[in-house]
């Protein structure tokens, strides 16, 4: 199965929020609240996009 | 219903490096008011006890987020973090739409400020209340993580 690739995305995107054509990496909206972000996704016929918001891939993570 | 990995890169002085992260859609609703349904990616982490969510994703699904119970909750480090978990629909769609969806109802904790800026994933985790209770998952990394309904 071929990643989901996200290098180019995250260099991009930084904060706020992203939402993303489902099963894709192909940004429909972006913006600094989710609602917002939702807003423009189903202007654009995509009502339930996946969302999350970037961050810094920079910190080793444990949890 | 496999899932696939998700791909970063990190910068460590002049290396490049790839990095691989089990980042999975989960759709979910409000059972006091399914007009809103919502796909956080959130980081699949079998050693989580709770699923932690934004909190902007809790009031964008209508819940008054500080009228549900508060707790707080503890990482490695000893970081803290104030929240309230309420009652949530969970569903999980196979990508290819080939297998029946996987739907059940579980707390979320909705993270009463942003998760630290230091950890890379800031929308969702998903942990054993929300997804492992409920499912079996299966990390076959870096190629593909499977998710069944137990």
């Amino acid at each position: 199965m071929t990643n989901l690739d996200f290098k180019e995305l995250l260099k991009k995107y930084k904060t706020g929020w992203v939402a993303l054509k489902p099963n894709s990496n192909e940004v429909v909206a972006s913006g600094k609240t989710l609602k917002e972000v939702m807003k423009t996704s189903e202007k654009k016929g995509i009502s339930n996009p996946t969302v999350f918001k970037p961050a810094s891939t920079d910190n080793l993570y444990i949890g | 219903m496999n899932f696939p990995y998700t791909e970063v890169e990190e910068y460590r002085g002049f290396i490049t490096i790839r990095r691989v992260w089990p980042w999975m859609p989960i759709t979910l609703s409000n059972p006091h008011n399914s007009t809103k349904v919502i796909t956080p990616l959130g980081l699949i982490d079998s050693g989580a006890d709770i699923t932690m969510v934004d909190i902007e994703i809790g009031e964008y699904l209508g819940y008054k987020v500080e009228e549900g119970i508060k707790d707080i909750v503890f990482g490695v480090g000893g970081g803290k973090l104030i929240g309230y978990f309420h009652d949530v629909n969970f569903l999980i769609e196979d990508p290819k739409r080939k297998e029946k969806p996987i739907k059940y109802s579980d707390q979320v904790f909705f993270v009463k400020t942003s998760f630290p800026t230091t950890v890379p994933q800031q929308t969702a985790i998903f942990g054993t209340v929300g997804l492992f209770k409920h499912t079996v998952v299966t990390f076959d990394f870096p190629n593909v993580v499977t998710i069944n309904q137990k």
